[in-house]
């Protein structure tokens, strides 16, 4: 779960390693991700996400396609 | 999540995070990385994951509860992430009891334990040990193990906050910044390597 500095770094990044290109997402959607992850974190009433609340968190970014999806 | 090397029980106070493409030994760090496996213990799943999911379950969850309440409090209020000596001497509780409730979490992933250790490598999204993800927030320097945990920190303090890391190609430094809840600035894209429903199977390579 890296930051690069554009596309283009991505892609060099993958092509040094041999690896496939991964999932991409903006800067603003991984902070919404992160709001919805993290926000009740402290909280003494936090519990760890269903599976069916992790993929809503994800959708709700707009990350519907299968690589988000967490049922494989 | 990370680029580099993994925390053993020498590297757990040890920053030795890096990457770019100009690091060779990035990739070899990475193809060495130990994998971290959910826990094989079905019974220390089970007791984990009553207290992770809110259900009743055995009479190790108030004490599940009690450290892990404690470490994110520690955690969000110092930026420093607990050791299992300080969270037994903090709770009154003896060490052996303390690692094997910080066993538990890691089983239900309320924490991530370094390898083969009940050394708490990251209670997400605070990172243990230095990283290449610095977050500066409420007058602190916290770390994030990826940018995901990074931008996780002033969600979870509820802070304004100045996420610097760096790209994971050419190493340059990029920044963000969180003011109000909002991003105040945007540099960069963020790129997963591995898909959702993978990963747990390695969490550290992640």
């Amino acid at each position: 779960m890296l930051l690069f500095r554009s596309e283009e770094h991505i892609d060099r990044w993958c092509a040094f390693r041999g690896l496939p290109r991964g999932g991409t997402m903006s800067v603003e959607q991984c902070w919404q991700l992160a709001r919805a992850w993290y926000g009740d974190k402290l909280s003494p009433d936090w519990r760890r996400k269903t599976l069916d609340e992790a993929e809503a968190a994800l959708a709700a970014i707009g990350l519907t396609e299968p690589f988000w999806s967490l049922r494989g | 999540m990370h680029r580099g090397g993994s925390p053993t029980d020498q590297e757990v106070t040890t920053p030795d995070y890096h990457g770019g493409r100009t690091r060779r030994e990035a990739s070899t760090c990475i193809t060495a990385t130990p994998v971290w496996h959910r826990a094989g213990n079905p019974s220390v799943e089970a007791a984990a994951s009553c207290e992770l999911t809110g259900q009743a379950g055995s009479g190790d969850d108030a004490l599940d509860r009690e450290v892990r309440l404690h470490v994110f409090d520690r955690a969000a209020e110092t930026a420093r992430v607990p050791s299992p000596a300080e969270l037994a001497a903090a709770l009154g509780r003896a060490r052996p009891e303390i690692e094997e409730s910080l066993r538990r979490l890691g089983a239900g992933r309320a924490v991530i334990l370094a390898p083969g250790t009940a050394n708490i490598w990251a209670a997400n999204p605070f990172s243990a040990v230095p990283s290449s993800f610095r977050v500066d927030a409420r007058g602190r320097t916290y770390w994030g193990i990826c940018i995901w945990d990074a931008l996780g920190i002033p969600a979870a303090l509820g802070a304004d906050a100045t996420v610097t890391a760096r790209c994971g190609d050419c190493d340059e430094e990029l920044i963000l910044e969180v003011r109000g809840g909002t991003l105040a600035r945007v540099e960069g894209i963020v790129h997963f390597g591995v898909p959702a429903a993978r990963w747990w199977d390695n969490i550290g390579y992640t």
